[in-house]
This record gives structure tokens, C-alpha cells and sequence, in this order.
């Protein structure tokens, strides 16, 4: 601790008389300006606080109390029964966490006109508001017995048999189906070419391949005609580092020249740009989904992906028997009928004549097909479970980062707020390691099988509670992104973190400022990096009047710079990360972008991360994004001045929270166990496969140098393979396999080897699971694992979701968290584990809160933005251990 | 010297350090007393008269602390609509729990005990009512009673620092209010509060570095473009 924190803290902790005695301490303060101003404000904040006024209830409010009926009962006097009270009150307490959650759904689900009040310490909350609302007629007879049923109206609220009847939990099954109707969900009309859209969209480049070259192939092939209506293979193919596929088949083609396929190649400069403007629809109109390849059809939503699971909802299957297709020899010679050629316009999609190919009917309809679904073990396109996976592990993801922060700025007028901030994962049940920085844990969605199964296999990986401890000496570069006209903001946040940088500085640490831009180059060098010097230089740079002379520099030749002076100082015996470049900018970066990523990737291989701090929120996300992927750093954002200093302790602190470095995980399945999918991964290609090889080896090595840790990596392994570069203390993370078993038997060994920073070891820890013969049983474990998967679904839901009302496709993102919302509340219906489950009760509340939100008439422009951040931001939350967010607020 | 918490003023006066440390209030704890004081006694008394069935005793004793236990619900964010019926209800639970109050200990610590939970239900509700029907928080504008042109700093100062005040964490303004209302000793405002004594220091010690932070940043000038 400095010493300015050390006077500072004194002062706050005594006031300013603190320093009465202490005649050193008050030198300081003399000649330190920063204390200085502590001292006057902390002394103004004392008087101030000493001096607020008593604020006397009103005498009516007072005259109105002690005319209170119940201060005329007697006041029972209680003896010494201080145990059993506290045991009482521990009870109440335990139950009351239950009973909230559980009131959390009752009040989504009722929506009572009046505002009801929780957590009464004296009487049960729910009984008491739900009790109320009774009497005052908010409650239909059929909420109350969802209520009674549900376990909020105790046995004296109702004296007459039907309720006593409902009260011991003998709901019927057709009373039981009628419960997502009684939770006051809405039946929405079925979108299948919303879903077709959304699905096409998911076949779209992702944020990994912003930069690259892609060859890209839409249009409508192969058409013919079917039952009097032109039909078609709608189909988007992406080709890069990432394949992605669609491939559906969709009816009434209206627009004949949809069949001629479009190839070309497109340069991806943004992410965002393909999201807004790539117009798949252009060539074609489809105004129904007949069928899609490799379709999963449950909930009505269609998911269209690569895997190839095709549907087995008994009533799709028939309609889609109804309306089967044409085979490939109908397909090349059919014709399109004239009555499609009519005058629609392109992509514009008609309700009014869509074939219900796979129109859910009943609420219940999308659970049973989703879990017929997750019953299907035939027909299915398995992937090879070897090679390469994407990681999925993303603490402080760059972009869930940025989301919060510009979210929590919050929107003037609009009282739609924080639903996304009521997001978290599921609580996961792993044990902490104790021995090893990391542990790793299987479960399944079953536990026996008497044949062939689909099995969803989850892998756990937990790291150790406690971290490495105090923070190593740092060798750092911050490098000041300005140019003329900075704004105010920007400008001061980077004072801001300049002088947090230099507040955080500890004995050994070696910081450095240098700024782009006219003049540029060297500000501050590490030996006289303090707080003297660092005003002049920062006053020199935003408080001088006229235009300052010098050698302008561009960002680029400040980072290279930078690594540099950082690569002069750094010491290969330091540890991993404890010499880094920081880049500070309030602004889009230079048009030289390329090059920056090179240069960060470069510095990366070397043992040198470039991480980046936005300053306010003009800066372009995504850019920076991929300036922090290429320099394997850490992402910032600083949107209030006064969170600098908690900003760069936890920068400097990040090394220290490391528990395991380059994580190897190994997956194999037992021979006959087929692959159907990672979810939420993706198998590498070549070039990708080769970056993380290069990451890791370069990780090892200078793990092996710093650390003695032995150098064991460089070879492939058999199975999946899946690296993460670090893995951070007390987090935790899930990987899902859906894999089909051919019976009982071994299902999966999974082996995780990696860089023990606690106990200074390569570490290794492996963990087998079987099925055991007989019937499925799902008990609490298993059904978790069910809860991660459907988290998986539900993030999918509301990325997409908020990606179309980015678009300002309200009308998909609506009938998308619809048919999501159905789908767990049928599920909520038909599996008894997830009746009360407070995750998905959470889920379905916030679709439904969400659903409402987007449907208001009077949505503004900005308000849908904000809302489209927000269910962005909650899909993320979803997913990401919440610590990530957190311990990184900003 | 003028002292107030706006020095916005360019022609401040630098006052010298030792100056303020000399005259600046002493933040150091009330000292637990040895023995009870006459009001100690006196509040005693009356919840044990009432307990016996004194109906006046009570009314001693909401006269006494209605003053105290308002301006903890005001300062604690408690919405006006909601202030007066949180007061009435403080005051029926502590009739209700008057059979259990040990004599052996002061009345003040025992009854903002009451209070301190009261109000963190209320806002708990609340946090549930802001989630669930996306009612904003608001914190309301305080009237502090005082008029006249030359009070109008004076009352901006104080409004600000009552704002800030409700925007602290809960734990943090909590061990301020009770500090700073009723001036009891710090064991028994940790006991009330139901928290470790060093548990409620460190709370203090981060109010009030967090409210002289934000007094700097609002003594900082206010934004526009600069040049360079």
C-alpha cells in the first residue's frame, strides 16, 4: 500500500484528527496534493455528516400509531427460549430462500394489480401477499388452486374441501396441463419463417472470422413442385476457418431467379455488418419451412444446423409426411407452378397461406417433441470426436464485458431495466479441488440404460478456491491512444488510469507511458514513472493551450514502442503475464488495424499479452475484441473515472488469480459411443488448430523457464481436444457432449493436463464415466445436467433473439423467447424435477418479462437497442460464471 | 472560516493541515460508558412498564425515539409513500417483541435492531418489486426543513450529502446512520446491526472514504472539450 492510501485509509477510518498527532503524516499531506484534497473533502463530508438534522416522524403518522389496535393486545412475555428461537428463525430463514424463489415465478405469473410485499419477517411472505390478493379479489379460483397446489396458501386459508383436496398435492393430470395455461402464458401465433430466418443467421460468420476472406454460397437450389406448390433448398454456405451450413427446404418459392445459386468471396470487416446487412433473402422468397435437413423441429423453433438431427415429434412427422418433398429426381426436373409467380414482394414473408407443416398446437407440444428429441438415437449425422474443439471457457468475455458496462449506464425514461441483471448460471455441484488446481467431474443426463441411448455427457472442470496470493512485480507499458480533439471524458478517464496505475505501484514494479499520435512517442519511462512526472507529461498532453510540436505516431509505432521498452526490461524468469502492454483509447482504432493485430500477436508468442482498456463507449468493441484475442489479453472498459483504480487492481492482480495455465483436455469416447455434437463448440480447422498449438507451446516453454515447470507439450492427442489458455481460482466451467451410447457400458475418459500454478507442477486428473444396465433414473445430478443443456438452448434463444431486434426484427425476436418460453413451461409440465426449479422458473420469467418489453407499442429506437444489448448480455450471463463479471464490473 | 461541501469556488481559502486536524471533528467511537446513563434507566423502565401493561410507558417511549427511528427510514431510502406505514410497523414489532427484551441490556441497540431489519425487508421487497414490475428506484429529493435565500447552499450541500448517502451500499450506510443518529457505542451498533465490531469499522472507514471521493469528483469542474 502506498503511502497515500495509507494516510488516506487512516483518515477515513479517525477522521481528520488523525493526523493531530502525527507531525510526519501531516508533512506529507502538505506537500501531496491528492491528500491534501482528501483531507478538506473528508473534513467538509465529517461537518456535514455531523450536522444533518433529525427528521421527526409527523404527528399524525405518530397519533395514528398509538391509536393501533394491536398495541392494545398484550405483550406476551417471553422467557428464556433464545435456542430454539434462533433454530425457528434459521428454519424460516432456510425455507424462506425456497419460498422466494418460488414467489419470484408466482408473482410473474399473477402480475397482481397491486404491489405485494416480501419477506415479511413475522409471517410467511407468500401467504401473507398471496393472502391478501385473495381478499381482494385479485386471485381467479384457479390461481388460487395453482397457488394451494403450488404450496403458497397454507391449510387455514381455505376451509372448504377442494381446496384441502388440492392442498395435499393431488393435482390431476389435465390439472396439471393446465398449469402453463393458468401462469398466464400466451399461445403465439407460429412463425416458421422467422425460425427459418434465425436459422439461416446461425449459419452466419462469427466474430472469429472478422478479418478473413470467406467464400460464401446462398440462393435457392434445386426447385420443383410438390402438392401444387413450388419447393425448394433454401442455402447459405460459408466457407472459412469456420464452415457453416444450411441447407432447408422451404415451400412456396415465389421468385424464379432464386434458383440460380450466387457464389462469390467476401472480405469480413465486421461482425455487425454481416448481422445487419447480409441480405440472405434477396434472391429468394419463401413464405413457409416444409422441411429442413438435419432439422431438430421441437418448439416450433427449427434448428437447422450441421449436426443433421432430423425430427421426431410424432405429429411433425406426420405433417411432414403429408407434405414430403420432392426426391432429388422430382427436384432437378420440376417446374415452379405459375400460381407462385405472383406479386410478392421479395422477403416478405405471408402468414396467411403458411402450410402448418410443424405447427405446434398445444402448449405442450414443443416439450414432447423436445424430449422425444433427446430420445432419438437413429437417423442422426455423428460427428468424428477427434481433433480440435473451440474453447468455450471465456472468463471476462470481451464482448459480455462491454454489454455490461454499457448497459449498466441505463436508459433515461425507460423503466425496463435489469432483467438482464437477474441472469446467472446454473449453480453448478462441483467440488473444489484441494489437491491440485484443478478438478475435473462427469455426470450424464442418465444413469442407466437398458439399449441404445442419447446421452448428454457434462465434463465439469472446477478450479482450487484460493489463488496464488500476492502479485508479482509487473513490467508494464500503457499506451495512450490520442489524437486532436480528445474528448473531456476520454481525456479524464485516462488520467484516471494513470494515476491509478501509478497508486497501485509497488516496490519492483517497472510501468511506462507512451501516447500516439502529435507528439507521440516515450512520455514517461520507467524510471521516473511517478506522480510528479506523470502530470506534467498528462498536463503537457491535454491541458496545453496551443497545438504541441513533435513527431506524430501513429498507434502502431506507440505499441511497437511499447513492447519494446517492455521486452528491454522483461525477465524470463518472471512469471507468465507479468510483463504486459496495455492500450488505452477512447476511440476506433487507426485504419492500420492488421498491422496492430500482428504486432499484439507477435507480442503474445514472446510472453508479452496487449490487453485493452475503452475508455468510455465510442470505442468499436469488436475491434478491440480482436486486438485482445491476437495479444492473448485482457479487456477493459472504464466508463466512469472512479472506477480506474478497482479497473487496473484487478488488471494487475489477473496474473495472480491464475490457477492453471494451459488446460489440455482430452476426450474420448468408448468405442461405439457416437459423437452427435459439442455444444456450444466447434471443430477447428487446420489453421485454427494451429494457433492454439503455437499458444500452448509457447505457453509451456516459458512456463518451463519462469516456473521449472517440465515442458510436455507439442504432440497431438487422440479424441477431442480442447485447450484453455488460463483457467482462474474458484471458477467453474461445463462442457456438454450429446453423444448416442449403444447401451451400457463405458461412455467417456476424459484427461485434463496442465500447468499447476498452485503447487508448481505439470497436473494431470482423469475421470471415467459408464451407464450402468437397468431403467433411467434421473435423479437431482442428472436432471442438472438436463438444466445446463436447456441454459445452452435458452442462451442460443436470446443471442439470436437480440440479434434480430438489433435488425429491428421484432417480430422474430418475439416469437422467439415465445416458443422458448413454451418449451420450458410444457417442460416444467411434463418432468416433475424441473416443476420447481428455480433456474428455470428464473428462465421462463425473464423470456416472458422480455417478450413483454419488446411487445410495447410505443418501443423506441433507442429502447430496442438497449433491449437488444440486454437479452445479448443475457445470454452471455447465462452461460459465463458470474465471478467473470463481478470481479470485473466494468 | 466558511467550510461547506461545495467549494466550487475558485477563491477557496487553502486552509493549512494541521489546521483542519486540529479543528476537524474527531471520528473516534463513542466510548462504552461504565455505567448506564439516566436515559438508559428511563428507556429501560418504560419497555418493562409496558410490557407490564403501561400503555404510556410506550408512548415514552415512541416519543423518545420516533425522531431517530424517521430519520433512519428517510435516510435509509424507505419511498415516502411506504415511510409511514414502515414507522407504524417498526413500532408494532417492537410492542410484539417487548416480552423479549433481556433488561440486562440498553434499550437503543435492541430496538434499532428492529428497525435496521425492518428496513432491510422493505428494501429487499423493494429490489423484488424494481426486478419484477421494473418500477426505477428513485431517490426523493429531502426537505430539511430550512428556508431563506441565504440557507440555499447550505441545503444544496445537505440535500447532497443525503443523496449520497442513500446511494451507499446498504452495509455501509447503515453503520453510518446509526454512527452518526444516535451516537451509540460502536459495540452496540454492531451488535444491533447484528455484524462483527471490526466488520462494522471497515464499513465505516469505506462510507466515508467512498462519500470523500465523491465529494472530489463533485468538486471537479465539469466537462467540456479539450484541446491538444
Amino acid at each position: 500500500m502506498n503511502k497515500c492510501k495509507q494516510i488516506q485509509d487512516r483518515l477515513a477510518a479517525s477522521g481528520p484528527a488523525a493526523l493531530r498527532e502525527d507531525t510526519h503524516a501531516q508533512e506529507h499531506v502538505v506537500e501531496c496534493e491528492a491528500c491534501y484534497r482528501f483531507l478538506e473533502n473528508l473534513d467538509q463530508v465529517e461537518q456535514g455528516l455531523a450536522s444533518l438534522p433529525t427528521l421527526d416522524a409527523p404527528d399524525d403518522v405518530v397519533a395514528r400509531l398509538l391509536e393501533r389496535d394491536e398495541l392494545f393486545e398484550p405483550v406476551t412475555p417471553t422467557t428464556s427460549a433464545r435456542t430454539p428461537r434462533r433454530r425457528l428463525r434459521f428454519l424460516v430463514w432456510g425455507g424462506g430462500g425456497l419460498v422466494s424463489a418460488s414467489l419470484l415465478l408466482a408473482l410473474f405469473v399473477f402480475r397482481p394489480e397491486r404491489v405485494v410485499e416480501l419477506a415479511r419477517v413475522d409471517t410467511p411472505p407468500a401467504v401473507s401477499s398471496f393472502a391478501e390478493d385473495r381478499e381482494s379479489g385479485a386471485l381467479t379460483p384457479e390461481q388460487e388452486a395453482a397457488l394451494r397446489a403450488w404450496g403458497y396458501l397454507a391449510d387455514g386459508d381455505e376451509s372448504d374441501s377442494e381446496s384441502r383436496r388440492l392442498d395435499s398435492g393431488a393435482l390431476s393430470q389435465e390439472q396439471q396441463d393446465q398449469l402453463p395455461t393458468l401462469r398466464g402464458f400466451k399461445t403465439l401465433p407460429d412463425g416458421p419463417n422467422d425460425s427459418l430466418v434465425e436459422s439461416m443467421q446461425k449459419a452466419l460468420p462469427t466474430n472469429d472470422q472478422v478479418g478473413e476472406k470467406l467464400t460464401v454460397t446462398n440462393g435457392l437450389d434445386k426447385t420443383g413442385e410438390y402438392d401444387g406448390r413450388a419447393v425448394g433448398y433454401a442455402e447459405l454456405k460459408v466457407h472459412g476457418s469456420r464452415d457453416r451450413e444450411f441447407k432447408a427446404l422451404v415451400g412456396d418459392v415465389t421468385d424464379v431467379d432464386a434458383i440460380t445459386q450466387r457464389t462469390g468471396e467476401i472480405n469480413l470487416n465486421s461482425i455487425e455488418e454481416v448481422e445487419e446487412n447480409y441480405e440472405f433473402t434477396d434472391k429468394f422468397e419463401f413464405t413457409d419451412l416444409v422441411a429442413a435437413e438435419g432439422t431438430a423441429t421441437y418448439f416450433g423453433r427449427n434448428r437447422l444446423e450441421e449436426s443433421g438431427a432430423s425430427t421426431t415429434k410424432e405429429k411433425a412427422k406426420q405433417d411432414l409426411a403429408k407434405n414430403e418433398p420432392v426426391g432429388d429426381d422430382q427436384r432437378g426436373g420440376g417446374k415452379l407452378s405459375n400460381k407462385v409467380h405472383d406479386n410478392r414482394e421479395v422477403g416478405q414473408h405471408r402468414a396467411s397461406d403458411r402450410p402448418q407443416a410443424i405447427a405446434v398446437e398445444d402448449s405442450l407440444a414443443g416439450a414432447v417433441a423436445f424430449i422425444n428429441d433427446r430420445k432419438m438415437t437413429e437417423g442422426i449425422n455423428f460427428s468424428e470426436a477427434t481433433g480440435y474443439w473451440s474453447n468455450s471457457y471465456l472468463p471476462g468475455d470481451p464482448l459480455l464485458r462491454l454489454l455490461h458496462a454499457r448497459l449498466a449506464s441505463g436508459l433515461a425514461g425507460f423503466d425496463v431495466r435489469r432483467l438482464h441483471a437477474a441472469v446467472r448460471p446454473t449453480v453448478q455441484p462441483l467440488d473444489a479441488p484441494q489437491h491440485a488446481a484443478l478438478s475435473v467431474q462427469l455426470q450424464s443426463d442418465r444413469g442407466a440404460t437398458e439399449g441404445p441411448a442419447r446421452t448428454l455427457i457434462q465434463i465439469g472442470i472446477k478450479g482450487i478456491e484460493h489463488q496464488g496470493g500476492r502479485r508479482s512485480a509487473m513490467n508494464l507499458a500503457i499506451v495512450l491512444h490520442v489524437e486532436d480533439d480528445t474528448p473531456v471524458e476520454v481525456a479524464t478517464g485516462m488520467r484516471a488510469i494513470a494515476d491509478a496505475l501509478n497508486a497501485a505501484r509497488r516496490p519492483g514494479d517497472r510501468f511506462r507511458l507512451i501516447i500516439s499520435g502529435e507528439p507521440g512517442g516515450l512520455a514517461v519511462d520507467a524510471d521516473h514513472f511517478r506522480h510528479g512526472e506523470l502530470l506534467v507529461a498528462l498536463s503537457r498532453l491535454f491541458d496545453a493551450e496551443d497545438d504541441l510540436e513533435g513527431p506524430e505516431w501513429t498507434l502502431a509505432e506507440a505499441l511497437n514502442k511499447a513492447i519494446g521498452q517492455v521486452a528491454m526490461d522483461d525477465d524470463p524468469s518472471a512469471t507468465l503475464g507479468t510483463s504486459a502492454v496495455l492500450v488505452v483509447t477512447g476511440r476506433e482504432l487507426d485504419s492500420d488495424e492488421d498491422q496492430l493485430n500482428a504486432l499484439a500477436h507477435r507480442s503474445a508468442v514472446a510472453g508479452i499479452p496487449v490487453g485493452v482498456i475503452a475508455v468510455g463507449e465510442d470505442a468499436d468493441p469488436l475491434q478491440l475484441e480482436r486486438l485482445t484475442v491476437s495479444g492473448q489479453g485482457r479487456f477493459g472498459v472504464l466508463l466512469r473515472p472512479a472506477d480506474a483504480e478497482s479497473l487496473i487492481d484487478r488488471e494487475l492482480a489477473a496474473v495472480s488469480r491464475a490457477v492453471a495455465r494451459a488446460v489440455r483436455l482430452r476426450i474420448r469416447l468408448a468405442p461405439g459411443v457416437e459423437l452427435v455434437n459439442v455444444i456450444g463448440s466447434e471443430r477447428l480447422n487446420e489453421r485454427a488448430a494451429d494457433r492454439v498449438r503455437q499458444s500452448e507451446q509457447s505457453l509451456d516453454l516459458r512456463l518451463a523457464r519462469n516456473l521449472g515447470i517440465t515442458a510436455d507439450r507439442g504432440m497431438d492427442e487422440d479424441g477431442i481436444q480442447i485447450v484453455i489458455p488460463n483457467f482462474y481460482a474458484a471458477d467453474e466451467h461445463v462442457i456438454l457432449l450429446d453423444v448416442v451410447a449403444p447401451g451400457a457400458g463405458p461412455l467417456v475418459d476424459v484427461t485434463a493436463r496442465f500447468k499447476d500454478l498452485v503447487y508448481l507442477k505439470n497436473g494431470t486428473v482423469r475421470a471415467s464415466l459408464s451407464l450402468d444396465r437397468g431403467i433411467q433414473t434421473q435423479g437431482p445430478a442428472e436432471l442438472n445436467v438436463l438444466k445446463n443443456y436447456l441454459a445452452h438452448e435458452l442462451s442460443e434463444t436470446l443471442r439470436i433473439a437480440g440479434s434480430a431486434l438489433k435488425r429491428n426484427d421484432r417480430d422474430t425476436a418475439e416469437s422467439l423467447l415465445g416458443h422458448h418460453e413454451r418449451l420450458l413451461a410444457g417442460l416444467t409440465s411434463l418432468l416433475p424435477g424441473l416443476r420447481n426449479d428455480r433456474d428455470v422458473v428464473s428462465d421462463i420469467a425473464l423470456l416472458a418479462s422480455y417478450r413483454e418489453a419488446l411487445g410495447r407499442p410505443d418501443l423506441t429506437d433507442e429502447q430496442r437497442n438497449w433491449l437488444a444489448d440486454s437479452l445479448r448480455y443475457a445470454a452471455g450471463a447465462r452461460l459465463h460464471t458470474p465471478q467473470a463479471i463481478e470481479r470485473n464490473p466494468s | 472560516m466558511t467550510k461547506n461541501l461545495n467549494p466550487r469556488g475558485d477563491a477557496r481559502v487553502r486552509r493549512s493541515v494541521s489546521e483542519i486536524a486540529q479543528n476537524g471533528s474527531d471520528s473516534a467511537p463513542v466510548p462504552e460508558p461504565a455505567t448506564w446513563s439516566a436515559a438508559d434507566n428511563q428507556e429501560r423502565d418504560w419497555i418493562l412498564e409496558h410490557a407490564a401493561g403501561d400503555r404510556q410507558a410506550f408512548t415514552q417511549l415512541v416519543g423518545a425515539y420516533r425522531a431517530p427511528v424517521y430519520s433512519y427510514l428517510v435516510r435509509s431510502g424507505i419511498p415516502a409513500a411506504d415511510r409511514d406505514d414502515l414507522f407504524q410497523e417498526v413500532f408494532i414489532r417492537v410492542h410484539r417483541a417487548a416480552g423479549s427484551y433481556n433488561p440486562s441490556h440498553p434499550v437503543a441497540p435492541w430496538l434499532f435492531t428492529i428497525v435496521a431489519n425492518a428496513v432491510r425487508n422493505q428494501l429487499r421487497a423493494r429490489r423484488v418489486r424494481e426486478l419484477i414490475f421494473r418500477e426505477a428506484p428513485a431517490v426523493e429529493p429531502l426537505d430539511c426543513g430550512e428556508r431563506g435565500d441565504e440557507r440555499i447552499e447550505a441545503e444544496q450541500n445537505r440535500a447532497w450529502l443525503e443523496h449520497e448517502i442513500q446511494r451507499l451500499p446498504q452495509a455501509q450506510r447503515e453503520a453510518l446512520l446509526l454512527t452518526y443518529l444516535k451516537r451509540m457505542p460502536r459495540k452496540q451498533i454492531a451488535a444491533a446491526l447484528g455484524i462483527p465490531l471490526n466488520t462494522l469499522k471497515t464499513n465505516l472507514r469505506r462510507a466515508r472514504l467512498e462519500l470523500t471521493r465523491r465529494l472530489g469528483k463533485r468538486n471537479r469542474p465539469s466537462s467540456g472539450k479539450v484541446k491538444r
